[in-house]
């Protein structure tokens, strides 16, 4: 017989490797953070100090006046907020039809949607780029959302199939013998009822875009239309040394995130617990 | 009732064919375009004209193309074992303890929220040669300093402990999902029946979990294969001779150089590849689960 007195010591060890984990995944953060409020000389004196001794903001009034992280900031919010409600409701409504009104090779196009993200982001984006300047359309920020929309789409959209195939079916039938339509069990019977993976799944598509960095660095050029991540990469391209005014800038990239993942996480885990990950 | 009523099948098809023709376009499209600019000459040097092979046999004959292929291999394999071992250890983690669990989560998915160029930042300012703290510690136990932009090799595994960092939350959450799967009373028979706890992890949660590993190394290796995102930021350039490059940073040099043939030449090696990996996936998947079927299980 194993003794309880073994699971105690898995559980405790648990718990140890667990508190090393996420020390290593927090100090990097907490790290940039504390030098983000040193001053310059401070950040290059030797031996490094880890706590700053006179903590200053003039690296974030740097970052905000001189670069334009403001702009950086709205644009990404632009390009992350349309593209995870463009990708949320087409998604649930092509979910919505493949998993509840199947027809003849509905689930070859739930497949070839998900194959469709074992094409390379990166071989795409060169004819891309060619497509949409023969279209006008490089340098804007749509251009963008068409590309996060490719990137994102199919992934949700598998999430959203594996949710709705669990979702019990007597619900519909019973609702559709009520006298509903479609669209109105669609609306009062499965979104009700799965607010919390839908958000889950928006948060998911909204990090997705807000951390894209390729699409943005093929696709846009202008100061004035970046997205964070571009902004923040071009910053570190022109500013190697001012690691002050770099640390500044990589906490205001990662904020935002953190913020929307903070107010979802809980529908995030959940989310993706319920079994939306499988499929 | 109403006539114009339409069938369940062609509602379904009217909500589910847009978004898959669209997204259809916008794969196929530029596929196609993709492989006509690759049998092209295109450069801002020379006139543009269709040369058949050229392009592919200018990349195979090139020492630098090997070198750069191997290494991309090397960083999505070391990505792949570091990412693994360490998301299953974490998951197992998870999967044991009860108090504290939900914080312990959140933050073991926090670092997918960072985007990879942060990530690339922060580990390129860690390996400072000058200011960082790696050298510093290295300094002060007596050790010399170390210059990771000196050596290639040093430089992907840097970039793959940055790339690694990010890529294990959603390994961890796909073999987390798959072990609170498990039944409970599987492990209660086997306690009862004097199973050690490796025994039981051995011959009970890895064949249940295997495929969800199969599956999240899979990933893993596709996504840090293609994505150049770290490199771009941990070393512009590509190191001593380029030598420390990965083929999607090559694409993208190539193209920022204007040669768009050469780079579509490299999209359609990275496309090749990846299909590669999918067909490998999807055969290890079918002999796992003919296998699974054949014992009766």
């Amino acid at each position: 017989m194993r003794s309880p007195k073994s699971d105690k010591i898995i559980e405790i060890a648990s718990y140890i490797l667990l508190s090393l984990y996420s020390f290593i995944i927090l100090s990097p953060v907490i790290w940039i953070f504390l030098t983000s409020l040193k001053s310059l000389n401070e950040i290059f004196s030797w031996p490094p100090t880890i706590l700053p001794k006179n903590p200053t903001l003039i690296n974030y009034h740097e970052v905000i006046e001189r670069y334009g992280f403001v702009t950086c900031i709205l644009n990404s919010s632009y390009i992350a907020g349309i593209t995870s409600l463009v990708v949320v409701t087409s998604g649930v409504l092509c979910a919505y039809g493949l998993t509840f009104f199947r027809y003849k090779g509905s689930s070859q196009v739930a497949y070839a949607i998900l194959f469709s993200r074992l094409a390379p982001p990166i071989a795409l984006l060169v004819p891309l780029f060619l497509i949409f300047r023969e279209m006008g359309l490089v340098n804007t920020r749509e251009s963008l959302i068409v590309y996060t929309f490719f990137m994102s789409f199919p992934f949700i959209m598998w999430c959203l199939i594996g949710f709705f195939r669990k979702f019990p079916k007597d619900l519909i039938d019973a609702a559709m013998v009520d006298g509903c339509s479609r669209i109105d069990v669609l609306l009062k019977v499965v979104l009700p009822l799965s607010k919390g993976p839908l958000a889950a799944l928006a948060a998911i598509a909204f990090l997705w875009s807000w951390n894209e960095f390729m699409g943005a660095l093929v696709l846009i050029r202008s100061r004035g239309l970046m997205p964070i991540t571009l902004g923040f990469f071009t910053f570190t391209q022109e500013e190697y040394t001012n690691w002050g005014d770099l640390c500044a800038a990589g906490i205001m990239t990662l904020i935002p995130t953190i913020i929307v993942f903070m107010i979802l996480q809980r529908h995030m885990v959940k989310g993706i617990f319920s079994g939306a990950l499988r499929g | 009732m109403n006539k114009l009523r339409i069938s369940d099948h062609t509602f379904g098809k009217i909500l589910s064919l847009p978004p898959f023709f669209f997204l259809f376009l916008l794969i196929c499209y530029p596929l196609y375009h993709l492989i006509y600019c690759s049998l092209h000459q295109i450069n801002p040097v020379r006139p543009f004209k269709f040369v058949w092979f050229e392009n592919y046999v200018f990349l195979f004959n090139q020492p630098l193309f090997h070198r750069i292929v191997l290494n991309t291999i090397i960083y999505a394999a070391l990505v792949t074992s570091l990412t693994m071992s360490i998301a299953l250890i974490v998951a197992l983690c998870l999967n044991n303890i009860k108090k504290l669990s939900s914080i312990f989560r959140t933050i073991v998915i926090l670092p997918w929220a960072t985007p990879l160029v942060l990530s690339g930042f922060v580990i390129a300012w860690i390996f400072n040669p000058t200011y960082g703290i790696f050298n510093y510690i290295l300094q002060s136990l007596g050790f010399q300093p170390i210059n990771i932009y000196s050596s290639a090799d040093l430089m992907i595994f840097v970039a793959a402990l940055a790339d690694t960092w990010t890529r294990i939350p959603l390994a961890c959450l796909i073999i987390l999902a798959e072990l609170q799967n498990i039944p409970i009373h599987l492990y209660e028979s086997a306690k009862i029946d004097g199973a050690s706890s490796f025994a039981i992890f051995r011959h009970i949660v890895l064949p249940l979990i295997f495929h969800s590993i199969l599956f999240s190394s899979f990933l893993t290796f596709l996504f840090s294969f293609r994505t150049p995102d770290v490199f771009l930021s941990l070393v512009p350039g590509g190191g001593p001779g380029r030598s420390g490059m990965v083929l999607g940073q090559y694409l993208y040099e190539e193209f920022l150089y204007g040669n768009i043939g050469l780079s579509s030449t490299i999209g359609v090696v990275i496309l090749i590849s990846c299909c590669i990996l999918g067909t490998g996936y999807i055969v290890a998947y079918e002999t796992y689960y003919q296998k699974l079927v054949g014992r009766g299980s």
